[in-house]
């Protein structure tokens, strides 16, 4: 059974958060990259993969288009939000903690 | 070659296309593809490929050749650890299915071979094709062992990175 608590990746955290606005593949990568302050350079065969796994968790959702098209667009559902809030709350522990050990 | 002004333009079974153009006009990439790319899932993947701003060059059985142009930025297929395992174990797959089948193949010909009367033994077709599957197997081998040591790699750094 797959645990909901553990943290996302990288990847996955930005492909949600980029995806609060419907975006077809390319757009994703773009603000992935514009969010990230051109850090995460997501590729294309990753973000394929990683779609994928997202469309199967319900966590996005494919919006209609035509067959031929190769923009398909993806947006973020009620699910995707919920395991981006998850992330965003264990970020700040982390970055919480880390603060009071570090810096003191 | 794209850095020597030479540019893969298309790719077919044995046969590969360059045009002169300006030295590193182009990166190309190669994948194993999980899906054959005439299939369905296979010109999915190319057309996502394609809209991410690749150009699709042609494939070699599962192998799809993409290239994209350097002034664009860098070009990469895979940037997390993960689908580049994945990508690794599609490899060492079909590898190992070609190491299992030419190793069968030479040893069932080198058998053959030796079975005969030794008078018989003149006809070495059996001997030659023998060697050669071996000879493949082995050189298939040497790759097969090369990806696995490039995924324990990635493995081990999985550990400290995402």
């Amino acid at each position: 059974m797959p645990n909901e608590n553990l943290a996302l990746t990288e990847a996955v955290y930005y492909i949600l958060l980029s995806l609060y606005t419907p975006l077809h593949g390319y757009g994703i990568m773009q603000k992935v990259e514009a969010l990230s302050g051109g850090r995460v350079r997501l590729a294309a065969g990753t973000l394929y993969g990683a779609l994928g796994t997202l469309l199967e968790k319900g966590w996005i959702r494919a919006l209609p288009f035509e067959e031929d098209s190769r923009k398909k667009e993806y947006e973020i559902t009620a699910s995707g939000k919920t395991a981006a809030e998850n992330e965003l709350k264990r970020l700040e522990e982390l970055v919480k903690n880390g603060e009071s050990v570090i810096r003191g | 070659m794209s850095s020597a002004g030479l540019q893969l333009v298309s790719i077919g079974l044995c046969r590969y296309t360059f045009e002169e153009g300006p030295p590193g006009e182009y990166a190309c990439r190669i994948e194993l593809l999980e899906k054959h790319p005439s299939s369905t899932e296979g010109r999915q993947y190319i057309r996502f490929i394609e809209g991410a701003g690749a150009e699709y060059l042609g494939n070699i059985f599962r192998w799809a050749y993409f290239r994209r142009k350097t002034e664009n930025g860098g070009f990469d297929l895979f940037s997390d650890i993960d689908s580049r395992l994945r990508h690794l174990k599609r490899i060492s797959a079909l590898l190992l299915s070609v190491f299992i089948m030419e190793l069968c193949i030479g040893v069932y010909n080198l058998t053959l071979y030796f079975s005969l009367e030794y008078y018989r033994r003149g006809f070495y077709g059996n001997l030659f094709s023998g060697m050669l599957c071996l000879s493949l197997a082995l050189l298939i081998f040497y790759g097969l062992l090369k990806v696995r040591k490039k995924s324990v790699i990635l493995r081990k750094e999985r550990i400290l990175h995402e």
